[in-house]
């Protein structure tokens, strides 16, 4: 992270960050303090805007045709970096073949950025010596999201961008430990360590370690949901998650978890998820037991308990630990650095980092020995496939479109004082009070055109599902579009949502529906 | 008055904090740590205030397994683990289980506490159906 504030330019696609990541962004103010350049491509002037040397008020849905015009302008202009392309990365020319008619003008029709911004951001982007790509959401929750940073990817190889201090193309995580979780794999399609099921390896090592398992791609949240609905799931276990919130098309995940016959969730708060479980276990908050955080950095940091559990709560680590008994399980883990053991022992780009070695400062994944430094910037020298790969990636429409019915594109986010579904921050009353309850941005000269004043209630509707909330009247967000955080239980904004989900990684469109906008009667 | 060093819980910045506290272990704020490596000394406003809600009177403080009558009745340790783990088990075929039992996790989890329920799903429920909410 502290590679930010050594860029000469920075470039910010779908993220919020002085609102999602604000220690974040304070490397950005610091970069242009420096005398950096910012360039952002979001559907709203967000707090960046204000500093920003050039900002692509873009169409929701349409960052892919954005960036292969950048591809297209970089290449006619001849900017490339030849001598990267040439020695680090394959299949170049068929990736230029693709772009050829991906021309500035395609896409400002497409995206409704002007061509010349277009090309501005391209040139400024390719001509700055470091220059970094920040991403999140706005990129991922898209149907087209994959493709949008395979995008990234070839043009930040086209550039030469690459496994450099700052530069590369970086996500931001959004929760603490969302790196985390992904490095131990509570995902279906991987074992710990980004190990895939089908490699013989992974089953052989997995199976050496824990015995009998289940080496399949499983179904990710949205699918276990729709095999809910269809009855063929039996049981479920969600720890720490609030899918009626946080999930798309509330009424459905509703529905869903009222036909699952068998409910445990795990939880701090009685939520919204919570009142559908047969049994719910009450566990530890963070400040309440130990163990690691890998934040966005790839670095892997204590948590200790500062205080013990309030009431009967039992840290989760606890729980999962007696479950495991309790179902025939030959475990039996006295505390999270023992589990940390394992962890080092069946992961290797955690082999080396033990609770020991990380009281004072965090160590970065890969880490495979015991004494390994850690790895602060991934791709030096060469990429971890060997060589980069240019990637074809043509646009099309898939998921919600404008239409008559429902003339508006809703895109969801988050506000600083507030954390996803709100379970912990709107418990706390000095963040509560700033964001008291949801609202919908929407443009002035539409707020006008329907007869919708500052703070009105109004009825915001979609093929799922229909909620209200107070306008936000402003010049802050694109025509025709409109904003809603997600927070709130009383404006849910994932009742508006749908499941066009993204065909390769099934991430949901959360950022585009198709909705109208009314006074509410 | 003592202090202890430990990380922020919300966003993936992982901003280290100091947890001052009384004597008598009341929480009574949140310090930056000056030479922490991504936070510099400086914190946002959850990083500041968003440590109240672990004292907040609405906290679950015992299990509870639902009733009949679609209320829920407070019980003990035991019983509801035994409860959550017959349930789990009950559903549980001679095959894999990947299309009947579903594990959702937590991005609020701790790296340890994923790693055991990515175990308890393969190892335990033999279902692969296991992921969190990095998509949502």
């Amino acid at each position: 992270m502290n590679d930010i504030s050594d860029a000469e330019l920075i470039m910010v696609i779908g993220s919020n960050t002085t609102e999602q990541h604000p220690l974040a962004s304070t490397r950005i103010f610091e970069a242009l303090e420096k005398g950096a350049e910012l360039y952002v491509i979001d559907p709203r002037m967000i707090r960046l805007t204000d500093f920003s040397h050039g900002h692509a008020i873009i169409e929701p849905g349409t960052n892919l045709p954005m960036i292969n015009a950048m591809i297209h302008v970089i290449i006619e202009e001849n900017l490339m970096d030849e001598e990267f392309i040439r020695n680090r990365t394959e299949n170049f020319e068929e990736m230029k073949a693709s772009v050829v008619d991906c021309t500035p003008e395609w896409a400002e029709a497409i995206t409704h950025v002007p061509a010349d911004t277009i090309r501005l951001f391209a040139r400024k982007y390719a001509t700055t010596d470091k220059a970094m790509i920040l991403f999140t959401m706005g990129v991922t929750q898209q149907t087209t999201g994959v493709k949008s940073i395979r995008a990234l990817g070839n043009l930040a190889m086209l550039t030469g961008h690459v496994g450099r201090p700052s530069t590369g193309i970086n996500p931001l995580r959004g929760q603490n430990n969302v790196q985390g979780a992904g490095d131990m794999a509570t995902l279906p399609d991987y074992l710990p360590g980004y190990q895939r099921p089908e490699w013989p390896e992974t089953k052989d090592r997995f199976t050496k370690a824990w015995g009998d398992i289940s080496c399949l791609r499983g179904n990710t949240i949205i699918d276990m949901f729709n095999l809910m609905e269809e009855g063929k799931m039996k049981a479920a276990i969600i720890v720490g998650e609030n899918p009626v919130l946080s999930d798309p098309d509330q009424l459905h995940t509703m529905h869903c978890l009222e036909k699952i016959p068998f409910l445990v969730v795990q939880d701090i708060f009685m939520t919204e998820t919570s009142q559908y479980a047969d049994v719910i276990l009450p566990a530890a908050s963070f400040l309440e037991r130990d163990g690691t955080y890998t934040n966005t950095d790839r670095r892997v940091q204590l948590i200790r308990k500062v205080i013990e559990p309030v009431g009967n709560c039992r840290p989760d680590w606890w729980i999962i630990n007696e479950l495991m008994k309790r179902i025939g399980m030959d475990v039996d883990y006295k505390s999270p650095s023992e589990i940390m053991d394992e962890i080092n022992e069946t992961t290797n780009i955690y082999g080396g980092i033990t609770h020991e070695r990380i009281q004072e400062v965090g160590l970065q994944w890969p880490c495979p020995t015991k004494d390994h430094p850690g790895t602060p910037i991934l791709h030096v020298g060469e990429f971890i496939r060997g060589k980069g790969l240019f990637t074809v990636n043509d646009f099309e429409r898939i998921g919600d479109q404008r239409s008559e019915e429902f003339p508006f594109f809703l895109t969801t986010g988050r506000v600083t004082h507030q954390y996803h579904t709100g379970t912990m921050t709107r418990k706390v009353w000095t963040l509560d009070r700033e964001y008291p309850h949801g609202f919908v941005e929407i443009n002035t000269k539409d707020a006008e055109d329907l007869g919708i004043k500052m703070h009105q209630e109004v009825r915001i509707t979609s093929a799922r599902g229909s909620i209200t909330a107070p306008a936000m009247v402003t010049d802050r967000i694109k025509e025709k579009t409109v904003f809603v955080p997600f927070h709130f239980a009383e404006s849910p904004a994932n009742r508006l949502t749908g499941q066009n989900l993204d065909p390769i990684i099934k991430i949901p469109a959360l950022k585009v529906s198709a909705v109208r906008i009314e006074v509410a009667q | 008055m003592k202090r202890m060093e430990t990380t922020c819980g919300y966003c993936g910045c992982g901003c280290g904090i100091y947890v001052n506290m009384a004597d008598d272990g009341t929480m009574l704020g949140i310090t930056p740590s000056y030479n922490h490596v991504v936070s510099k000394g400086k914190l946002c406003s959850k990083g500041w205030h968003g440590f109240a809600f672990v004292r907040d009177s609405r906290r679950l403080s015992n299990p509870l397994i639902k009733q009949k009558d679609g209320t829920f009745r407070e019980t003990s340790w035991d019983e509801a683990l035994e409860f959550a783990a017959n349930g789990l088990k009950s559903a549980m075929t001679d095959g894999d289980n990947t299309d009947v039992i579903g594990v959702v996790s937590s991005a609020r989890c701790t790296n340890e506490e994923n790693f055991l329920m990515a175990k308890l799903a393969r190892a335990g429920l033999k279902t692969s159906s296991v992921d969190h909410c990095a998509r949502l």
